[in-house]
């Protein structure tokens, strides 16, 4: 009913050519604009579609619950409530939720964190588009 | 990116990481199922490759990648032999070559197109299949026994990730991750904790017990990135190992708070505390003045910490003496090969401190009489069971603290020396007059003398004593000795003292006309007054009799060209030794005793004989330090042939 539900409402086409019709819905969470506009820009190439965005991570769980993407990429690093803390409020409302985890290098002990709290897969900045677009394929399809 | 001030860290990292191969090499050929060992020389050789890729060093980064897969080969249950560590052997020689032109040069070009192509041929030659690295304990066995009683299966998963995954024990995270939701993971190679520290290259294996078929575990890998191969194959129980006791003490090394210092920041602060020690003494003598208690009081305060102080910067230059000796477990093997001996060697006392300037002044020294000893002292293994030894020899090096001084000992049991040898020897070169007699010691001592004994003439004497000359004259440098010991057909052992360090000594001040003079304190034997009519000249050398012995005397000042001593009754003369040597140093005044710093001369004057550097006194004043080894060398002793 659910699947259905949001197949449904986003099925519109973010290319405007008419090429996917069902684009897989994104939420993306960094408390920096400039890495936000980065990931949706490479995303938005690949035919998903970014539904929403969130600088910190409270903001995260409130537009999550609002929107319900199907995929979440999430920074570690922001003010309010951190990348991890957001993942455990996120799972624990949506057992289902699918996160990337977004990390600089180095971090490698809060990746592992994440991915204990039930983060999907990770990306290590500086992004490469083909990784992205890589962990969003294995992950969402 | 500017690299050069990385330079110095790669330079002295890379030394060591080398130096580790070699002894691990070492380790390895008296233990070639040494897993632990074969692990870490593959570390080392793969932190080598990256460190000399940042650098920039290709030659050098191609060379160490190629000795990576031969290690790796290795690791995965290629046997170790002889050829490979011959080889290897050779490789490592090859790469600190190539590893000291790349630091020189910015690149190496000594041709490295043979060895590598020995690697290669080695490499490709038929590899066992390889073995899964898993080490199974009964309790492990037992839980695979149980679960296959379960109908579960015990699945032996290697993945290879790709090269440029930037996260790997992340990674390594999320496969461990995703295989739990199937089964249970008994165990992995690397242990987890060396994945989650990405103390792995690109490949781990996971022992995995589940229902799930081989494709369906295999199907798991399609979800997760940056996997480039993945094999999925039933475990083969009696070919994985036991575990070996170095794998169940685990890889705990080298966790200690290291900081790294150049050793240029060191020599600075010493200086520094150097000045400070002569500015306490200052303050000590106008302290002695006052009669302000508190004022005195802070005065010994600050006398005390300072002490204090100097000993701690001291310490920060004392390096365990093992740096010299790293080399030669492996020197003493070459030797021992190339001249057909058997040698076992013994090191003791590696741990023993000492000046850092010591420690690089001392390799050479050593060296030869490691030479010596391997060469001359053993006897070949055939002589040696005809003399009812067994056959194969040892040497042992021994480094000891002994009060302020450390006391190295190499000593051999090998064929000893032939006193009276030594004596005609001595005699045809016109060393000693023939009717001189002189003691067992005496005699020994004569090997030190210059060119008492040239390579041609060796073996038939004594088997000792290339070069002893040489040897003595540079630990003099070092203000230290050097005394033999020998018995035929027992052996010889050779004791090298040295001070601790050379950058602070307690000195004897003296004033010889105008000039003041440091005598280091360890070379004074005791201080007398002698009345002048007692001085007599024997062989037109002035000499007194201390203690029924003669005893040469030294004019200080007309040594150093200073002019004539002061016209006194009571001559006060310092009787210094430097072994068995003695002198009788006449000078006009002693001033007492007190620590100097040594400041090095500069090179036009460094080569002054009997200078051994200079220092500033309390009033600012410039004193120079007398190398009494120095002096007795200008100075002809009595026994020495005067027909020279």
């Amino acid at each position: 009913m659910h699947e259905y539900e949001r197949g449904g409402v986003h099925s519109h086409d973010p290319m405007g050519n008419g090429a996917i019709a069902m684009a897989h819905t994104i939420l993306v969470v960094d408390d920096t604009a400039f890495m936000r506009m980065m990931i949706k820009n490479v995303v938005q190439k690949h035919g998903y579609q970014v539904i929403g965005e969130a600088g910190d991570g409270e903001e995260a769980i409130a537009k999550y619950k609002e929107l319900r993407p199907d995929l979440v990429t999430m920074d570690i690093t922001m003010p309010k409530l951190d990348g991890i803390s957001a993942i455990k409020a996120i799972m624990e409302f949506d057992p289902n939720a699918k996160i990337i985890v977004c990390s600089a290098m180095g971090q490698k002990a809060m990746v592992i964190e994440a991915l204990k709290s039930g983060a999907k897969d990770f990306l290590v900045k500086p992004f490469e588009a083909d990784r992205v677009i890589e962990a969003l394929q294995k992950a969402v399809g | 990116m500017d690299l050069s001030e990385y330079k110095d860290v790669f330079a002295a990292e890379a030394r060591e990481y080398i130096q580790t191969l070699n002894d691990d090499l070492l380790d390895l050929e008296q233990h070639p199922h040494d897993m632990e060992v074969l692990d870490r020389m593959f570390r080392g050789a793969h932190s080598l490759k990256g460190m000399a890729g940042t650098m920039g060093y290709e030659e050098l980064q191609q060379f160490t990648h190629e000795m990576e897969n031969v290690l790796n080969a290795l690791r995965q249950g290629r046997p170790v032999d002889v050829e490979i560590i011959n080889q290897l052997f050779t490789a490592f020689d090859l790469l600190e070559i190539l590893l000291e032109e790349s630091l020189e040069h910015g690149e190496a070009k000594t041709d490295t197109t043979e060895v590598l192509e020995n690697l290669r041929s080695w490499l490709s030659q038929e590899a066992p299949s390889v073995q899964p690295d898993f080490a199974l304990g009964e309790l492990d066995k037992e839980e695979i026994r149980q679960a296959s009683q379960q109908g579960e299966q015990a699945w032996n998963i290697r993945v290879l990730l790709r090269s440029n995954v930037l996260m790997k024990s992340a990674r390594a995270y999320t496969v461990i991750q995703a295989l739990s939701r199937v089964g249970t993971i008994v165990q992995t190679s690397p242990p987890m904790a060396d994945l989650e520290e990405e103390r792995f290259d690109n490949e781990f294996s996971v022992l995995l017990l589940s229902k799930a078929a081989a494709e369906d575990i295999k199907d798991i890998f399609d979800k997760i990135p940056e996997i480039d191969h993945v094999t999925v194959a039933e475990l083969d129980m009696e070919a994985a190992k036991s575990p070996t006791q170095s794998q169940a003490a685990t890889t705990k090394r080298r966790s200690e708070h290291f900081v790294r210092v150049e050793t240029d920041r060191l020599d600075k602060l010493l200086n520094l505390v150097g000045e400070l020690v002569i500015s306490r003494t200052q303050v000590l003598e106008l302290g002695a003045m006052l009669d302000d208690n508190t004022a005195r009081g802070a005065i010994v305060q600050l006398d005390r910490v300072t002490t204090e102080l100097q000993y701690a910067a001291m310490s920060l230059r004392m390096v365990p003496i093992r740096q010299v000796f790293d080399r030669f477990p492996r020197m003493v093997r070459d030797l021992a090969q190339a001249g057909g001996k058997q040698v076992q060697l013994r090191i003791t006392g590696q741990e023993t401190e000492l000046d850092r300037s010591l420690v690089n002044e001392l390799g050479e020294p050593l060296v030869h009489l490691l030479r010596n000893a391997v060469d001359h002292g053993l006897e070949s293994p055939e002589e040696r069971l005809a003399a009812g030894k067994s056959e194969v020899g040892t040497i042992s090096i021994a480094a000891r603290h002994e009060g302020s001084h450390v006391v190295i000992e190499i000593s051999d049991d090998g064929r000893g020396m032939d006193v009276e040898k030594i004596r005609q020897k001595a005699m045809e070169k016109g060393l000693i007059a023939p009717e001189a007699s002189l003691s067992p010691r005496e005699l020994l001592d004569l090997v030190f003398q210059p060119g008492f004994s040239t390579a041609d003439n060796i073996t038939d004497i004594s088997g000792r004593g290339v070069g002893m000359d040489a040897v003595r004259s540079a630990i003099q440098l070092l203000n230290g000795s050097v005394e033999l010991a020998t018995e035929l057909g027992k052996g010889t052992t050779v004791t090298i003292k040295l001070p601790l360090t050379l950058a602070i000594i307690k000195a004897l001040m003296v004033r010889a006309r105008n000039e003041i003079y440091a005598i280091p304190i360890q070379s004074i034997q005791e201080n007398i007054l002698v009345p002048r009519e007692k001085v007599k000249t024997i062989q037109g050398e002035k000499v007194i009799t201390l203690r029924n012995q003669v005893l040469p005397l030294l004019d200080l000042a007309a040594q150093l060209d200073a002019g004539a001593l002061e016209d006194k009754n009571m001559l006060s003369v310092i009787v210094a030794n430097v072994g068995q040597e003695m002198v009788g140093l006449v000078v006009d005044e002693l001033l007492g005793q007190q620590e100097v710093v040594i400041k090095t001369l500069d090179s036009n004057l460094a080569s002054s004989p009997g200078i051994a550097g200079a220092t500033i006194l309390g009033n600012g004043q410039v004193a120079l330090i007398l190398d009494v080894a120095g002096l007795l060398q200008q100075e002809k002793t009595p026994y020495r042939a005067k027909a020279q």
